[in-house]
């Protein structure tokens, strides 16, 4: 075995391991960015359903404010199911995160985490878990609820004050799963900001390493082939004499 | 007389290490390592060369020992017969010895040159592969 193997090896599953890294943060990194898009769309649909609930303090209830917030409910059900790859942001690998049922909106998709290793010691999660980002472990989930809201909006009166109670729960669970997903695309950038300089130093090292890999094999067979050469007529013994002598 | 005794003793533990330089080099090239085959040559010749100069010394102490017209180098075992006890058994001894090592020696160096060429058959039998 070359001496040289030990080190050069080494190098080689040090380069593979961080380019393995890299690869899973710039992905976590997409399925983040990807949550966080969709989590600050749905939070824009709270707040234009906040903005209905100024109207209607001002100009009452009506059929076109149940249209404008069944416009709202279906914009949320477009983004809950949206894609990311394979997977829903919302729903794993679940056909759709939410389904709409005659007794109602049902979560449907799959709640199992999607990891990523992004350090020897780091692993993340990078999907969302839709069910509870979505509030279908409550009482109150956050499609059904505007959904109520919009019947009761078309109705000329009832209590709405639960309903939008229930909403600013939701907006509530919205903004803590932002915060969460802010959070870890900042772990995962600082993750990133370590394995880069290490990928290219390594990488780096192991252009030297090779480089100096070639120049021995070289030297080795330059070598071998002198040692041969000198070793053929080394070894060519004749002695005439003492045969003669012996004879 | 018995300085051609001491000269055939020499002689024959400088054939010795001419057979160790060259069973050396011989497994060098099984083994494959190149790195010491330029060592390996050098001390092959060195011994072959101190042979050589054996002989010279030998010639001329053998030569010393027939008379001047004599008409070609006398062999050992001439030098032998004419020779009286213990001397005649001794040389003889010695002759045999030394045929011995000169057929090693001159297998040894086959070998490694067969095993130089890429000869297959180079390899004795149980070598490693």
């Amino acid at each position: 075995m070359n001496l040289h193997d030990a080190p050069l090896g080494g190098l080689r599953a040090s380069g593979r391991r961080l380019a393995v890294h890299l690869a899973n943060i710039d992905d976590a990194l997409s399925w983040l960015e990807a949550s966080a898009t969709a989590l600050d769309r749905l939070l824009d649909d709270v707040h234009r359903l906040d903005d209905l609930r100024d109207r209607v303090t001002l100009d009452g209830r009506g059929p076109v404010l149940g249209r404008r917030v069944q416009q709202v409910l279906d914009h949320i059900a477009s983004v809950v199911n949206t894609r990311h790859g394979r997977r829903r942001l919302l729903g794993g690998l679940g056909e759709r995160a939410v389904v709409r049922r005659p007794e109602g909106w049902v979560f449907v998709g799959d709640r199992r985490p999607v990891l990523r290793r992004i350090g020897p010691d780091l692993t993340i999660r990078v999907n969302l878990d839709g069910m509870a980002v979505l509030g279908f472990d409550t009482a109150a989930d956050l499609l059904n609820t505007v959904e109520r809201l919009a019947g009761a909006l078309e109705q000329p009166s009832g209590d709405l004050a639960e309903l939008w109670a229930q909403l600013d729960q939701r907006a509530a669970d919205l903004v803590l799963a932002r915060r969460a997903v802010r959070a870890r695309t900042q772990r995962v950038r600082s993750a990133r900001h370590a394995t880069v300089p290490a990928l290219h130093s390594t990488r780096a090292a192991l252009g030297t390493a090779e480089q100096g890999e070639a120049a021995d094999a070289e030297l080795d067979a330059t070598r071998e082939a002198l040692g041969r050469l000198a070793l053929a007529e080394a070894v060519d013994v004749s002695l005439p004499s003492l045969r003669d002598f012996l004879a | 007389m018995e300085r051609l005794v001491e000269h055939l003793t020499r002689e024959q533990g400088l054939l010795e290490q001419l057979l160790c330089r060259l069973v050396e080099a011989y497994h060098l090239l099984l083994a494959d390592e190149h790195r010491f085959l330029v060592q390996a040559a050098d001390d092959v010749l060195a011994a072959a060369a101190a042979v050589r100069e054996a002989e010279l010394v030998r010639a001329t102490t053998v030569e010393s020992l027939v008379p001047a017209d004599h008409p070609t180098p006398p062999t050992l075992e001439a030098v032998a017969r004419r020779a009286g006890e213990p001397y005649r058994s001794i040389l003889l001894a010695q002759r045999a010895a030394l045929a011995d090592l000169l057929a090693e020696v001159e297998a040894a160096s086959s070998l490694a040159r067969e095993l130089l060429e890429g000869d297959p058959r180079a390899v004795p039998v149980g070598a490693e592969p």
